[in-house]
């Protein structure tokens, strides 16, 4: 076996190394006497003498407090931490579209920057401290990668900042070579590909076939047609002809035979509404769909996915004044909350 | 416990309690990469690993530093990585500052071959005196005796390629023996050192051990296709260390117009999807290599670190670069625990 490389020894030495690579190490290190004497002198005690050492520097409270807090909605302005599939970077929100946002990602250090990197000051920054803000890189970003909030930067300040041709370049503070600002580019494009990957939308496979209201049409048939055959509710009938809620299996297959459709079809789950959607993807909802996946062994977006039906399920059995709109947010919080 | 706590302190800002973790890890980095220490000699000690990580907390890029890496980690382990990768480039940058381990070989060397001084255990003193307790006193009156001595103008060109020693060795001499008198006792040569470095305002000077202790190539590495400068191949790195394994196979198709041959039966991915991830991976690529001058020397570094990877089994770049102390370069290994006399 070769040697085992320099943080691989670091790792051993820390306890972080993984099996089986750790045994590897261990047994590479009895047989190696310069490794075992490295792992030696790494391992030897360090006394910390600066343990009562003033150390005369805080962090942010705004950092501290975004990493506590459940974010809210995504809001131009705000300074959120992206994350997704083991990257993450910090963004400034310009613009919200939907389920996607454009943004421009910001780095406190280094600050580097190519010849369109803002400076954002620190006097304007949520967390006194100046950040590079890579305007040059601005795209979408699926709000499913919305992680935490960290505060919003002023209206005019963020004008300032995203406008071309701003006079507040980075140019003035570059600490590092064109090299490393290369090196921060390169890294900061490919972490904004791999946010691309948060993309969710629920199938919609069954969009098509569950066409109940062009298949009544085609057989010159009337809503109330189906409520009678079936035994619904006029107002029940209406919510499935606008794909807002699905059919029991009893109602499916009655509703199958009537139609000459699949049973099998019109028992599954229509497709879900937009702004079902959009509110399943809400930064709040992710630490509850991170939980709900780790514990399934499934991934985040499956687990998304598997939330629809049962929201759907809860909006249908909504009665009487409580019709009309669904609050999906309180449905959805109702479904993912704390039980 | 160390591995399940650095991330959270760095988040919940408890960044006292996050230093002892950090002075391990720094401590192992310095130890395992060979960096010389600050005052120029082979072994730390406390003090300097004491201060290194206190200014790695507290410096002027401190907190941003800290705020950086509580963004960017997932979880404690991605941290651990990035902590890694942040002291290396802090301890880098720190020695390029600093132009004391330069001075401090030129002043070992100066005190070790005069016949007025004797040097051992890291101790200057006058020739003949006896090897007693070195100076613990205020330090602070070491400067004004060193301050009193005129000396010499560097001896070297001022068209000369690469920067000399700051004054002959005889006004090293004499400013050695106007802080002893002063000291009363024999002087650490990391005291010395610093004393003598503010007398002389050295100005930057670059070691050229960091060269093997940052395990980066500072010539170039060749391939078949020529050779691959030291700029390209660590742009290289970067982009390299953020693919994932998929992107990593497809690497060496990078290029091709798209074409795939047989070497697709490595990859477990019907055509279409390979097809589809190598133009995702294209498309990054171009962008990440837009403007950069040798954007061709970054694919080449790309493709040399891909035949690594598969080489080593899925562990590059870590295994490219090589601690010098694997037998390459000896000459600088710490034969002392930090803080030994």
């Amino acid at each position: 076996m070769s040697h085992p490389t320099d943080l691989e020894l670091v790792d051993f030495v820390d306890g972080l190394l993984e099996e089986p690579r750790r045994d590897e190490v261990r047994q590479h290190a009895a047989n190696c006497p310069s490794c075992a004497a490295l792992i030696a002198e790494a391992a030897s005690p360090i006394e910390d003498q600066g343990h009562d050492r003033p150390l005369k520097v805080d962090a942010p409270t705004q950092m501290v407090a975004g990493f506590r807090a459940e974010p809210g909605p995504v809001a131009r302005g705000g300074m959120w931490r992206l994350e997704w599939a083991g990257v993450a970077e910090m963004v400034l929100v310009d613009q919200i579209e939907g389920t996607r946002a454009v943004v421009a990602p910001m780095v406190f250090d280094p600050l580097a920057g190519d010849e369109r990197t803002r400076l954002l000051e620190a006097s304007s920054s949520p967390f006194q401290l100046a950040a590079a803000v890579w305007t040059g890189l601005r795209r979408h970003a699926p709000v499913s990668a919305f992680a935490q909030h960290f505060g919003d930067v002023a209206p005019d300040v963020l004008d300032r900042v995203l406008a071309d041709g701003h006079d507040g370049e980075l140019g003035g503070v570059i600490r590092s070579a064109g090299e490393e600002a290369a090196a921060v580019r390169a890294r900061l494009i490919m972490h904004l590909e791999r946010f691309q990957e948060a993309k969710w939308a629920p199938p919609e496979a069954a969009a098509e076939l569950f066409d109940v209201a062009g298949r009544l049409k085609q057989l010159g048939l009337r809503p109330s047609d189906l409520a009678t055959q079936l035994d619904m509710l006029p107002a029940d009938v209406t919510d499935v002809l606008r794909k807002r809620r699905g059919f029991t299996p009893t109602q499916a297959k009655a509703a199958a035979e009537l139609l000459g459709m699949d049973p099998d079809v019109l028992s599954a789950a229509p497709p879900a509404p937009s702004a079902l959607v959009i509110e399943l993807q809400q930064p709040r909802w992710r630490p509850a769909l991170i939980d709900q996946a780790r514990r399934a062994g499934i991934s985040e977006h499956e687990a998304r996915t598997r939330a629809v039906q049962p929201v759907l399920a809860m909006a249908a059995r909504t009665t009487g004044e409580k019709r009309g709109e669904p609050d999906w947010a309180q449905l959805v919080g109702d479904q993912l909350g704390p039980r | 416990m160390f591995r399940d706590g650095l991330l959270g302190d760095l988040r919940c800002g408890d960044w006292a309690a996050a230093r002892p973790k950090l002075l391990r890890r720094l401590a192992a980095t310095v130890r395992l990469r060979n960096f010389p220490a600050p005052s120029g000699g082979d072994t730390w000690s406390a003090d300097e690993l004491d201060d290194m990580v206190q200014d790695f907390l507290a410096d002027k890029t401190g907190p941003a530093r800290l705020v950086q890496l509580a963004i960017n980690a997932t979880d404690e382990t991605h941290c651990h990585r990035l902590v890694d990768k942040t002291i290396k480039n802090f301890l880098a940058d720190r020695a390029r500052e600093d132009p004391r381990p330069k001075f401090r070989r030129t002043l070992r060397e100066a005190c070790t071959s005069d016949p007025t001084l004797d040097f051992d255990h890291d101790c200057i003193r006058r020739a003949g005196t006896p090897a007693e307790a070195a100076f613990a006193g205020n330090q602070d009156d070491l400067p004004r005796a060193a301050q009193r001595v005129e000396v010499a103008p560097p001896p070297w060109g001022e068209d000369a390629e690469r920067e000399g020693p700051p004054t002959d060795r005889a006004s090293l001499v004499a400013l050695c023996h106007a802080v002893l008198d002063a000291a009363g006792a024999p002087v650490e040569l990391r005291v010395m050192t610093s004393v003598l470095a503010e007398r002389l305002e050295i100005r930057r000077a670059w070691d050229d051990r960091f060269d093997s202790s940052l395990d980066e190539p500072t010539q170039s590495v060749t391939d078949r296709s020529g050779a691959v400068s030291a700029g390209a191949y660590l742009l290289g790195v970067e982009i390299w260390e953020e693919l994932d394994d998929r992107e990593r196979e497809l690497i060496t198709f990078v290029g091709t117009g798209g074409r795939t041959g047989t070497e697709e039966s490595d990859i477990d991915l019907g055509r279409s999807a390979v097809q589809d991830r190598l133009t995702a991976l294209q498309r990054k690529l171009s962008e990440a290599l837009d403007g950069i001058a040798d954007a061709e020397g970054v694919v080449r570094a790309l493709f040399l670190l891909h035949a690594d990877w598969k080489v080593s089994g899925g562990r590059a770049p870590e295994v490219v670069r090589r601690s010098p102390m694997r037998g390459e370069n000896t000459a600088h290994r710490p034969t002392q625990k930090p803080g030994t006399p």
